[in-house]
This record gives structure tokens, sequence and C-alpha cells, in this order.
């Protein structure tokens, strides 16, 4: 072998480093698609996604172009602010447990065992995945706040009670809502563990000796272990940050969360610079406790992946009930009932009511609610400014997601990890902090430039905020796309652009479409930000229907609300016709 | 038609230095194969030929044409380079219909419709796939895609055809029928073909000459495919290129001895060059170990080189037998036609050796 290394010749090193860099010196005969599409993301994401990062750092930390800690240790050191995290923290430790464990049972019962009417149970228990929160908080607020809950009023004059049985307007109510739209993290992750283990491992250890409820301790649940821990923080990640429910049931009953105290900051003050200062000292102690949520979460989830599971998806052994058949099925039912069916009704049923307060009865019901709600030009106004801002952020997203995806996966510049970074890390960060930073960025701070006020900020905040999703989604269907496709474009006389227009960009049309309805759908129901950053003229379904409600127009806000319902299921329709059109060919 | 020639080409993934100063010609109307082990760079030079890599040194011509040259600043962008490719993973376009894929090159040198048409059902024809013409890659087997990505080389390029291990996706039966083909389909239009691989059986049903290449990612030996199987230039090509045993000879006096013993003496001739170093290894392979047993009843002196048979595997036509010589394992292949069928386990025969190959003993070996 020692000739061998002889003839190879060695080369200097130094001569080798000069090459790759003459070379790309004379290439550069003009900047290439790569190098605009490279820049442009590193522009773009630095815009939209440093920018008001750094200015929420920098007015936390400094005052006047000074350091001063100040503000932040007067704001954080507030015994209200205090509570207000206290009271996050617990709410997001609650509802993670219990939204874990109804989760996994139920993934469980309908995964793995012999319950009957399974696939359309499942389909029931991943709707509150598609509705936001607060409209659930809505509903059980008309249900069980203080005397003035339907609930309420009917038992304590039933039972001649002297004070209200339930309090939905509590830390436990706040839990209870948040669970019930919280559970499907866990509830959907672990179904389709389930669904692509393989069953043979279970067989196994059945032949091996092992008894049912053994198979379950110690071969199914630690299978599916990882799909638990990412289902379970994110819950933990969504419920810190989260804003509708604690606003809804708290706000009346003094009840803060990080979040909601941001909000009431900012609110109380007028939109004034020093709420929006102390908003600003808020969010970084939010940001702190999301950030810890999100180490943990970095640590569990490489702690432990199997790959025994497999893509496919195979038929289980089902676990018999047997007399514990119809009790479960019970239960479930009574839990959809409970969590799907009684809210959606409550918002409708009091969306045709006359005058909040009155007896729910067909003598009091009228359309009267939806002439008043499509009446109004605000109303209408939202509506459009909701379709406006979700329809362009989608599109907008949906390409420069696609750009940014294929930069990271392709083109592979130094400095990509940054750019994935960047791209992903809006999507951790709450709602109403990314609301702050837009603010401080872009109300003439910077460059003169005001959007304050504007819809334009909040499509701002809306694109930081859903990035991510279409960036996602194209980068897992770029990988599915090999690289040599495009190669092979190359060699058969393709101009790069023409190879990106020809065959990589329809092979990835699918992705696009998903990606653009993963922003589409969320963007629609968007409270959190919009309700910090919309001016007179740029309200937002959510904000309107907060709104009305906030004005004591109930019924009013439930018909917008019932409204928003029917968009968002003929949406959802639509998404499920598209995919599936898409398996079909 | 036009042939390849690489002159120094040398190319780095970051650190990771792949080829260096690397010079092969592929003769005009041949099918050259460049045979490596796993992650050589023979992809790597593929690329660089095709531009999709850009080398830190030396110069790429395809005929006449200079397509790279780090020294007059040439590097053809790939599209014009006009090179037809074959890739492992087939890379036929999913969304596009098998005459859409095989149109594709031929759009882009915009050529007028009916001429367009006219070639691509050649092509088609050529790879026996004109039937298929509307349908969706995913409606065909893993043979037609590839078919139909020969079919795409050859419409993208009369001169040069780049194939990366084009066939190793597929099962052995349509493998052979592949090659054969293959080799059809260049004699029918005598394209230049760099066919790359790391099956040495692939190669020697293919090629007209063939190129060896080493981990390191060095050229070890270029020649006809008798060349490199019977005249192996270096020990790695030896081993490379089939299943082979070493026997590291020593020279005990006027004799060369197997395992240093007297009285297992080497019959056979030992280049005189090595009679310095007193060692030597000798390679065999196992279809060059035959039975010496005939000698004692001829009344010549029996081998003396004996070994126990551990164990006989029948493979239809042969048989693999696994022999124990002086705590060796020696790996031995016999005709199953030769003699009166296997031989039983644990018996003890005598061996010489035809065709042996000598080469330095290895360092720390």
């Amino acid at each position: 072998m020692a000739f061998l290394r002889r003839r190879r010749g060695g080369v200097d090193p130094s001569a080798q480093a000069r090459s790759v860099s003459d070379l790309s010196a004379l290439e550069g005969r003009h900047i290439g698609v790569d190098g605009i599409m490279t820049g442009l993301s590193f522009i773009l994401l630095f815009i939209i996604v440093v920018i008001p990062i750094f200015m929420i750092i920098y007015n936390a930390f400094f005052y006047e172009g000074r350091f001063d800690l100040s503000l932040f240790t007067s704001v954080i050191f507030e015994e209200e602010n205090l509570k207000a995290m206290g009271n996050t923290i617990i709410i997001a430790l609650a509802v993670t447990v219990f939204g874990t464990i109804m989760g996994l049972f139920y993934a469980w019962l309908l995964g793995r065992s012999d319950i009957p009417a399974k696939g359309f149970m499942r389909a029931l228990f991943t709707i509150p995945y598609m509705f936001p929160p607060f409209f659930g908080a809505m509903a059980w607020d008309l249900l069980f706040s203080g005397r003035a809950g339907y609930i309420n009023r009917w038992l304590m004059s039933t039972f001649h009670l002297r004070q209200p049985p339930v309090n939905i307007n509590s830390i436990g109510g706040i839990i209870f809502v948040e669970c019930s739209y919280y559970f499907p993290f866990v509830f959907m992750q672990v179904v389709s563990a389930l669904e692509r283990m393989d069953p043979t491992l279970e067989e196994s250890a059945r032949i091996a000796g092992a008894r049912q409820s053994q198979v379950i301790w110690k071969i199914t649940l630690p299978l599916v272990k990882p799909a638990i821990s990412a289902g379970a923080l994110l819950i933990l990640i969504s419920s810190l940050a989260h804003f509708g429910v604690p606003s809804i049931l708290g706000f009346s009953k003094n009840i803060y969360t990080l979040p909601t105290m941001i909000y009431a900051l900012i609110n109380r003050s007028g939109g004034s610079f020093e709420g929006i200062r102390q908003g600003t000292a808020l969010s970084i102690l939010l940001v702190a406790v999301v950030a810890i949520a999100l180490v943990i979460q970095k640590y569990v989830l490489s702690s432990g992946s199997y790959d025994i599971i497999k893509g496919k998806s195979m038929r289980p052994t089902l676990i018999k009930l047997r007399g514990a058949k119809y009790p479960l099925l019970l239960l479930a039912s009574l839990t959809l009932l409970v969590i799907v069916v009684v809210p959606l009704v409550m918002i409708f049923l009091v969306a045709l009511v006359k005058a909040y307060g009155l007896p729910l009865t067909w003598a009091n019901f009228s359309f009267s609610n939806y002439v008043k709600v499509f009446d109004s030009p605000a109303t209408m106004d939202s509506i459009k400014n909701s379709l406006f801002l979700s329809i362009t952020a989608g599109i907008v997203c949906m390409f420069l997601g696609v750009m940014i995806a294929y930069v990271i996966n392709r083109i592979r510049p130094k400095g990509r990890g940054l750019l994935e970074i960047l791209s992903i890390l809006p999507y951790s960060i709450p709602g109403t902090v990314l609301a702050i930073g837009v603010i401080l960025s872009w109300s003439g701070s910077l460059a003169g430039i005001n959007l304050y006020n504007t819809i334009w900020i909040i499509l701002v905040a809306y694109m930081a905020r859903y990035l991510s999703f279409s960036m996602k989604s194209a980068s897992a269907s770029l990988q599915q796309v090999n690289s040599s496709l495009e190669e092979a474009s190359r060699a058969c006389g393709a101009t790069h652009t023409e190879s990106l227009k020809d065959i990589t960009l329809p092979l990835i049309k699918p992705a696009m479409v998903s990606g653009f309805f993963l922003i589409f759908l969320p963007a629609m129901r968007e409270l959190t930000t919009s309700v910090l950053l919309y001016g007179p003229y740029s309200r937002t379904l959510g904000v309107q229907i907060f709104a009305l409600r906030d004005a004591g127009m109930i019924p009013q806000a439930s018909a917008l609300a019932s409204v928003a319902i029917v968009i968002i299921i003929v949406c959802n329709a639509v998404v499920t016709e598209i995919t599936k059109d898409r398996k079909g060919a | 038609m036009a042939g390849i020639k690489f002159q120094n080409v040398s190319f780095a993934y970051g650190e990771k230095q792949i080829l260096r100063n690397f010079s092969l010609e592929v003769e005009d109307a041949q099918i050259m194969c460049l045979l490596g082990p796993s992650g050589c760079g023979k992809t790597t030079l593929m690329r660089c030929l095709l531009g999709l890599n850009r080398p830190s040194t030396g110069e790429i011509w395809v005929g006449d044409r200079c397509v790279f040259s780090k020294e007059k600043r040439i590097n053809i962008p790939p599209e014009r380079r006009g090179i037809g490719v074959v890739f492992q993973d087939y890379a036929v376009w999913p969304h596009m219909t098998v005459m859409e894929n095989v149109c594709y090159p031929l759009k882009k040198q915009r050529l007028p419709r009916d001429e367009m048409e006219k070639k691509a059902r050649y092509a088609l024809e050529q790879v026996r796939m004109r039937d298929y013409a509307p349908y969706l890659p995913s409606q065909l087997s893993g043979g037609q895609q590839q078919r139909v990505a020969i079919a795409r080389a050859l419409v993208s390029s009369d001169e040069v055809i780049v194939m990366d291990e084009p066939i190793t996706n597929l099962d052995a039966k349509l493998r052979e029928e592949m090659l054969t083909e293959i080799r059809q389909i260049q004699k029918n239009i005598g394209t230049t073909i760099l066919y790359i691989t790391h099956d040495q059986e692939a190669s020697l049903q293919l090629c007209d000459r063939m190129a060896i290449m080493d981990a390191g990612g060095a050229l070890c030996q270029i020649g006809t495919d008798e060349d490199i199987i019977l005249r192996p230039a270096e020990r790695f090509v030896f081993e490379f290129i089939g299943v082979s045993n070493f026997f590291t000879l020593t020279r005990k006096g006027e004799n060369w001895c197997f395992f240093g013993r007297e009285d297992m003496p080497y019959t056979g001739t030992v280049p005189a060059e090595f009679e310095a170093a007193g060692q030597v290894d000798m390679g065999v392979r196992p279809n060059g170990i035959v039975f010496d047993d005939a000698a004692a009843e001829g009344g010549l002196t029996p081998s003396l080189i004996r070994g126990i048979i551990r164990r006989s595997v029948f493979l239809g036509s042969e048989y693999n037998l696994f022999i124990d010589l002086n705590g060796q394992e020696v790996r031995m292949q016999r005709s199953a036609f030769e003699g009166m069928g296997g031989v039983p386990e644990g018996a003890e025969v005598g061996l010489s050796f035809l065709g042996p190959k000598f080469y330095p003993v290895r360092e720390g070996a």
C-alpha cells in the first residue's frame, strides 16, 4: 500500500484552500439563483424574526440608550405579577398532567381495545383540536359562571342552593377547559404511534409468557413513551403561552396568567409606551418559563426514540374488554358529549337567544343576533380582515417556507443551522410576546416605519408565527424528493431555474398546499397576537368575538363564534377533500 | 462520438480529500467500467464529470471539448455538458409520464415537435418500453423505470452516457437482462459509456475495459477484463476482484515452504525478485486449488500439502469446500461434475495450486 500513497502525491493545503475560493470567484458570472435565495432567506428572517426579538430584549434592559434593570426588577417583583407567574405554572402543569392522562387513556381505548364505533369516536376526539379553546371557555362560562350560568341557575333553583355549586371562573375551571382542548395533542401522537407499532412486538411478549396487563406496562407503554412525552411537552408549552381561556374565564375574578397579565398591562395603559415597556419586561419572564420547558423537551425527546415503530400501518391485536366494554363506551361517549357537543351546542343556542339570560326555550329564539352581526360593518370588516390576513399569510409563508426549506436542505450554505433555528424559533415564542416584539419594532422606532394600528402589523406577526409550519411541511417533502431528480434534469439540459420550475416545485406542490392550510386555518381563528395588535380598522374575527363578549353582547359574540365554527368546519372539509385527492393520485 | 478524459482531477468534501490528481481516459465508443469499493470516490468522479461537483484542480474533457479546467477557468454548467446520466435510484420524474420523461431533454434542446416524438419513440424502442409511453413511473416496476432512465439518457446525449450503479436495485435475473441490453444498445448506437459499479461480475459482463480504484480514491489498474482478472497489477486488485486465499511462503534453504514448515515445501516457481526478502505472499483463487492425490496412484510422490475438509457446501454446479490447512481455513471451489460427486467431510486431501500470484508480504499481517 505504501507506494500507492506515494503515487497520489502531496497537495499543498494552502493551494487547495485558495483554489476553492478562486473558482467560486470565476464562477460568479452573476450571482446565481442559489445566491439570491440564500441571501433573501437570511434578510427576510432577519426582518421578521431577529428584529422583534432584539427589540424585546433591548427594551426590557435598556432605557433611553442606557442599561437599566430598574424597570425589569420592579415589574418582576411586583406581587401581582409573581402571582400571575405562579398561576401560569400551576395551570400549565395541571393541564399537562390531566391532559396527558386523558389523551393516553382514550388513545389506548380507541387504538388497542375492541370498543365499538372507533372511527366515529376518533373523528370526534380530534374536533377540539380544530376550534380555538376560547370558544369552549365562552360556552362553559355561559353554563357555569357564578350565579349567571345556565346550569348553575338551574341547579340552584332545583336544589334550593344558596351558593352556585360550580364556579368555572377559577383556576380549576381554566384547567378543565384547557385540558379538554389540549388533550388531543397526546391523543393523536399516541394513537398514531400505536398504529405504526409492529404488533409482533406485543405478540412475542405474550408468547414469551407475559399476561395482558404485563404487556401493556412492560412493552406497549415504554414503546410509545416518546410519543407521550412529545405530546405532553406540546401541551405544556401551549398552555404556558395560552391567552384565550384564562382571559375569558379569569378576568372577571382577577385571575391572571402571564400572557393575560401582559395584555391587561398594555390594555390598562391604553397602549402607551410605559404599558408596553412593562409588558416587555413581563414577556422576558414568560419567555424564560417557556425556554425552561423547551430545554426539558429537547432533553426528553433526545433521550429515547425507537425505530421499531414502523412507517407502515398494521393491524394490531385488539384487547377484549368483555364486561367493561359498555361501561367504557358510555364513559367515552359522555366525555365526548361534555367536551365536544355541549360547548358547540351551547354556542349555537345562545347565538339564537334574544337576550343573554333568557331561558333557552323556543319562544326566546330568533335570528336577530345573526342579523345584527351581519348588519354591523365592524363585524363584516373583521371577517374580511381575517380572510385577507389568513390567505395572504398562507400564500406568502407557503413560498417563503419553500424557499427557506430549499436553502436549508439543498443549497446548504454556511449558517444553515442558524437559518433553521430562526425559522422555527417564533413558533416557540408565545404569541403575546411576539406581538410585543412586533409593536416595538414597527411602531416608527426603526427607520420611521410605522405599521401600528394597520392590518400590516398583524400580517408581519402572523408571518413570523406561522412560517415554521410551511417551512417544516416543505422541508419534510423536499427530503422525500431525492436530489438526483433535480440533477438528472440538469444533465438533461435544464438550467437551475428550469429544473426548479419543472421538477422540484411540481413534486412538492402537495406539501405547499397543505402548508397553506396549516397556516390558513389557525390564522382564521387567531386571537392571542391580534388582540394586542388590532387597530380601529384592523379587527380580526377572533378579536371581534372577544370584543363583543367583553362589551357584554354575549349572544352576538356567540352568533359570530358560530359563524366562525361553520367557516372552520367548511375549510376543514375542503382540506380533507384535497388531501384525499392527493393520496389517490 | 467522444471519449472522456480526466486530468489531475482533485476534489474534497470539506476537509475530506476524495480524489487526488486523478487521471483517466475513456476511449471513444467503448464501455469503460470504473470499479471500486464503496466510498472510494467513484460517484464523486461522475459528479465532477457531470458538473455537479466542482473539482479543485485539473481538467475534464468530453471529446475535444474542455468542460472543466481550473487553469483555463472553464466550468461549463451541467445543462450544457451534453452528457446522459443514469442514476442508481433511476431519478425518473414521478410527476411525468414515461413519454414526458424521455421528451424532456429534447424539449430542452428545442427540437421541433415531430422530430422530438420520433427520437423519443426510437429511444423507447431501444429499451423495449414503447408500449408504456403513457404510463406514470409509479405504475412501472423497478426494472422498467430503469429502462426509462436509460432511454432518457440516450436521447440527452449521442456521445457520452454515465451510469452510476444502474442495476444495483434490481433482482438478480433482471440485472442479467439489463446488462445484456445495455451492451446491445451500446453496440447499436456506439455511445461511449462510463459505467460505475462496485460489482465486478456486472462489469465483467459489460465492459470493454475496466479501471480499478482503491479505497483511497487512487487508480490501481486499467485494462481489459482478462488483464484485470489474470494479471492483477496489485494485491488490492487481486483481493477486490474475487474471493482469494493467501499463504505466506518462507524461504528455507533451497525451498519455499508453507507456514515455515520444511515438510510442506512449495513445488512451483516463485519469482526470483522475492528471494532477497525471504518471504512472499501467495494468492490463489478458490478455483485455483485442486486435489492432488493422482500422484499416489501414478507412482509419483503425492502432494505434501495436505489438509482436512471441514465443510462442503453444494451450490448446484459446484461445491464450496472449506479446508483446514495447518490451522488456516482455505476456500476451494470444485466443479460438481468433476470426479464422483462430493468429497466426505473430514477426509484428508492433497492440494496443489494453479495460477498463483505473488506479492510482497504485507506488513503487520
